[in-house]
């Protein structure tokens, strides 16, 4: 399996708890990302559209919450993109112990320290 | 912009576009909504788009996109010459436009580096009948932290120590004095070590200090147990108790180092009287700024009530934090200089627009032959856009580089003594944002100034083309029409250009002859300070700072040497309210106030400040003698109109002080800037009023090479006094109107460019324009037209256009001077020899750009010229 573009992990892993709409997405991948990832709209929609085409991810056809804004259409993972998020997350995992086992510390920016927080 | 992006949108590929269009543009704008500065999110956003549309898969309305480039590609190499003089050309337009914009992004649209910037706010205290803005009393300060819209309220001040520890030389440090939630308003955390804790602003607290990163590294060597160190501040010991972040900068307190909690007394906090503080502010979050404006100006007007004596028509003035440090980097001056790069660039385009119109004519053969192999009109039109597209991008990727040189010359151009007050040190980095609005630029540009050659040159008529032997064409009147406004156009903006140019020079002229009052040449200050510690008696400190003073004057190659609280340029001042003895009480709130400095005598013959009347102070003005005071034209002209000054007695500080006699009149000297307006003055010995923040001065021939006698004589007084690094007076002047002088550099070359462009694409209209009349003007001539006679039909299509160009111009040229009228020093921005001498540059060049093709027209051979196609 290929691994997935930063981004398309991200929206991926936005999806993993529930269903969202676009500009949750966009939110949650900000937030979960730590601001690290910032997608302009356009290349949001491209890895969506993307996505979609490859099967990870689908509209949701029923709603869940109260909560929900109607006029939304709502996206959810298919089986397909659990599956690929499960792998991509393992990939990662494994990557994170070679680089243990390497030595290699992982060096946290003071808080503030890069600015725009 | 939002009909922008609904329009971007439509050129998204069609899956893209019906299938989620909608969303995007929703998104799009609840993005907008959400962001508190939006500008730098509307590029962002057209990148993004951009680059969703390059990774498009293939589909229809790009279907042979790739064979159009290549086409555009070989069309270009196939006329090199004017490949290169339009990509020259655009490289250079766009460059600088995107070094602009990389600066306006860096300094002005980028939020300012800290959390939540957008509830960050200055406030000042206000007299609400002047408008005189003064720094914040502390009694207003503690009032109010009270505020229902104020989360968090904090002052601070600059200040300099004298930093001393047992491993090195004393060391004069710039620093503030800040109150202990100063970095708590601004949302930052020491990256090493801890915040002020609540009881180190009490009085009488033991002193901790907040270091900078760079400090740290440069004066601790990074000692990664720093945090809990003792060091000397002014002879008290005081304890490192954090390291702020790398990337701190609070750019209001420029140069400060160190930090230190402020405590005001239960007394400061009630006095209204003395104003001392700078406040930051942080709003409470969901309250609007209008709203923290309307409660602050309730709480100050029940100060008003409270406190008449202190506060009658104090009011407070709210900006955002952004908008005050934005105020004090200029940045209306770089809006300025951005707008005028776009002019810069509006002419590059429409000269390249020109010279595309022109070889669309020469290739309508070309046209005429796809046409009859059976191509779309739409289909030409594109492949013509695609060369300009092609054209233009390639001149984006040249002009990174020119941006990087503007960018890199423009960052050293700041001296570096000024760069802690700009945004990021006054270093401008092409950013990604930067070379996004270049792309976006060219494409824009490119399909914008592409669009009307290529409806023009796909005009072509198959067999009139076709049958054409020599493939020369005669134009339609559009494209001559068209090429006339373009040029027009250029001549128009090159003239507004020109005029902001002359202002300015004719501006930076002025500043340079002004003169500041005093003689800068050969002079060295040097501050220090005598410590309370060290010194508790005030006239132990005078004597040593005479001592010194005696000492330097003995230094061989010192002419003169002498002593003043504050020096001219020297970035501290003392304000003091007087009274008039004789005269009424003025009421409260009217009290005037000057400037004042304590001196040693002779400070005003080292300086050359002239004694206009009256004596200078001598040695038997001490402490026991009677008070006397100097003061400046100003001074007397606004409180003794009319009458001389000397005799006259005023008691400066407060109503119950001794009266002091003035005694002499002396020159305004320019405190602050070159450009500054006269202020009060006055001048007293420093025996009768100590002070332990003092500059030295020193005239020599070169006294730079002084530096280390000076520093030795302070030290052989005391060794433990730091002496700041050696600057001479006529270079602190000259880091005043630097900015002044990168605009005006930076507008003329501009300026220069744009007539060089502008003239070259008349040359070339003409010159176009007697190539197409050929066989008439020969036909003239052979019936009898007299050399003159071709001249003058010529000369005078040029002068129609150069005219219409001028008009344009003028008008285009005083609308925008207007924009000038904040940097401009003793200049009209509507100055009608400045408006008058460019036209005449103007119109000199566009006589000269016109007269080469005027005299081709006129040695036609008719005989020559009637066999022409």
């Amino acid at each position: 399996m290929q691994p997935l573009t930063p981004l398309s992990y991200h929206i991926l892993l936005a999806l993993a708890d529930e269903d969202r709409h676009g500009y949750a997405i966009l939110k949650e991948v900000v937030r979960q990302s730590q601001r690290t990832i910032e997608p302009g709209t356009g290349a949001l929609y491209t890895s969506i559209l993307r996505l979609v085409d490859e099967d990870l991810i689908e509209v949701a056809t029923r709603r869940i919450g109260a909560g929900d804004d109607p006029r939304r259409r709502y996206y959810r993972l298919t089986p397909a993109g659990k599956r690929a998020l499960q792998h991509e997350t393992a990939r990662l995992a494994d990557l994170l112990m070679v680089a243990k086992k390497k030595n290699v510390k992982p060096r946290l920016a003071p808080l503030g320290a890069e600015g725009r927080l | 912009m939002h009909t922008i992006y609904r329009w971007l949108l439509r050129t998204l590929p069609q899956r893209l576009r019906e299938g989620y269009g909608q969303e995007m543009q929703e998104i799009f704008e609840d993005r907008v909504r959400d962001h508190p500065r939006p500008s730098l999110l509307y590029m962002r956003e057209i990148a993004s788009l951009l680059a969703a549309l390059l990774r498009a898969p293939r589909e229809s309305p790009f279907r042979g996109l790739g064979a159009d480039l290549r086409a555009g590609f070989r069309a270009l190499g196939r006329s090199p010459r004017f490949a290169l003089t339009a990509g020259l050309m655009l490289a250079i337009g766009i460059g600088g436009s995107t070094a602009m914009f990389s600066m306006l992004d860096q300094w002005i649209l980028r939020p300012l580096p800290f959390p939540a910037p957008d509830r960050l706010m200055d406030l000042t205290s206000i007299d609400t009948v002047r408008g005189f803005e003064s720094l914040v009393s502390a009694g207003d300060f503690a009032e109010w932290q009270t505020d229902a819209s104020i989360e968090r309220l904090a002052g601070w001040n600059l200040t300099q120590f004298n930093l001393s520890s047992a491993d090195a030389e004393p060391e004069r440090v710039p620093a503030a004095r800040v109150t202990g939630d100063f970095f708590r308003v601004l949302g930052v955390a020491p990256a090493i070590g801890r915040d002020f804790l609540p009881e180190e602003d009490a009085p009488g607290a033991p002193h901790s200090v907040i270091i900078t990163d760079e400090l740290w590294r440069t004066r601790f060597f990074g000692d990664p147990q720093i945090i809990g160190r003792t060091i000397s501040l002014d002879d008290e010991p005081a304890t490192i108790a954090g390291v702020l972040p790398p990337h701190f900068q609070f750019t209001l307190a420029g140069r400060a180092q160190m930090f230190e909690p402020w405590s005001l007394t239960l007394r400061e906090r009630a006095d209204h009287e003395k104003h001392f503080l700078v406040v930051i502010a942080r709003r409470r979050a969901g309250v609007a700024f209008e709203r923290a404006r309307e409660t602050l100006a309730a709480t100050a007007k029940s100060l008003e009530a409270r406190f008449p004596a202190s506060n009658t028509h104090m009011g407070v003035r709210v900006v955002s934090l952004a908008d005050e440090v934005g105020k004090h980097q200029g940045n209306q001056v770089v809006w300025v200089i951005f707008g005028l790069t776009i002019f810069v660039l509006l002419i590059v385009c429409s000269n390249v627009a020109n010279l595309v119109l022109a070889r669309s004519v020469e290739r309508q053969k070309e046209v005429a032959v796809r046409f009859a192999l059976g191509a779309s009109r739409g289909r030409v039109i594109r492949q013509i856009l695609i060369e300009n597209v092609v054209l233009f991008l390639a001149a984006a990727g040249a002009s990174v580089i020119v941006a990087i040189a503007i960018a890199k010359w423009i960052s050293e151009a700041v001296p570096v003594d000024v760069r802690p007050w700009l945004r990021d040190y006054a270093q401008i980095h092409v950013s990604y944002e930067a070379l996004a609005f270049a792309a976006a630029l060219a494409l824009l540009t490119g399909v914008l100034f592409g669009v009307a050659p290529a409806l023009e040159g796909s005009r072509a008529d198959v067999n009139q083309s076709l049958k054409e032997g020599s493939g020369r064409g005669s134009t339609g009147r559009g494209g001559r029409w068209m090429g006339n406004i373009l040029v027009a156009g250029e001549l128009a903006l090159a003239l507004a250009l020109l005029v902001a140019g002359g202002l300015l020079i004719t501006s930076l002229k002025k500043l340079w002859l002004v003169e500041p009052g005093f003689d800068p040449q050969g002079v060295l200050p040097s501050g220090i300070v005598l410590s309370p510690k060290r010194y508790p008696d005030p006239a132990k400190a005078t004597r040593a700072e005479e001592a010194i003073v005696d000492r330097l004057r003995a230094v061989p190659g010192v002419t003169a040497a002498a002593l003043s609280q504050h020096t001219p340029f020297g970035n501290s001042m003392t304000v003091v309210q007087f009274w008039i003895e004789g005269r009424p009480d003025p009421v409260p709130g009217e009290v005037p106030g000057t400037n004042v400095t304590s001196m040693t005598p002779g400070y005003l013959a080292a300086m050359r400040i002239p004694l206009l009347a009256g004596r200078d102070i001598t040695e038997r003005d001490d402490a026991s003698s009677p008070k006397v005071v100097l003061v400046n034209e100003l001074f007397a002209r606004r409180q003794f109109p009319g009458e001389s000054p000397i005799g006259k007695h005023i008691r400066l500080d407060s109503k119950s002080a001794e009266p002091a006699e003035i005694i002499g009149l002396v020159k305004n000297t320019k405190l602050n800037g070159l450009d500054d307006r006269p202020q009060r003055q006055a001048y007293v010995p420093l025996r009768q009023r100590p002070a332990r923040a003092v500059h030295l001065v020193i005239r020599a021939a070169d006294p730079l090479k002084l530096a280390p006698a000076m520093r030795a004589s302070i030290h052989e007084v005391d060794s433990g006094i730091a002496v700041a690094p050696a600057k001479l007076l006529s270079e602190e002047i000259s880091d005043t109107y630097t900015p002044h002088l990168i605009t005006t550099q930076m507008v003329s070359a501009f300026s220069l460019l744009a007539l060089a462009i502008a003239a070259t694409g008349l040359y070339a209209v003409m010159a176009w324009s007697v190539s197409q009349r050929t066989r008439e003007l020969g036909i003239r001539v052979a019936l009898g037209a007299a050399r003159s006679d071709v001249y003058r039909m010529v000369l005078g299509r040029a002068g129609k256009l150069v005219a219409v160009g001028i008009v344009a111009g003028l008008v285009f040229g005083a609308a925008m001077s207007r924009l000038l009228t904040m940097v401009l020093y003793d200049v009209s921005p509507y100055d009608p020899a400045i408006f008058s001498a460019v036209t005449i540059v103007l119109v000199l060049v566009a006589l000269a750009a016109s007269y080469l093709p005027a005299r081709r027209a006129s040695r036609l051979d008719p005989l020559v010229a009637l066999r022409h196609e």
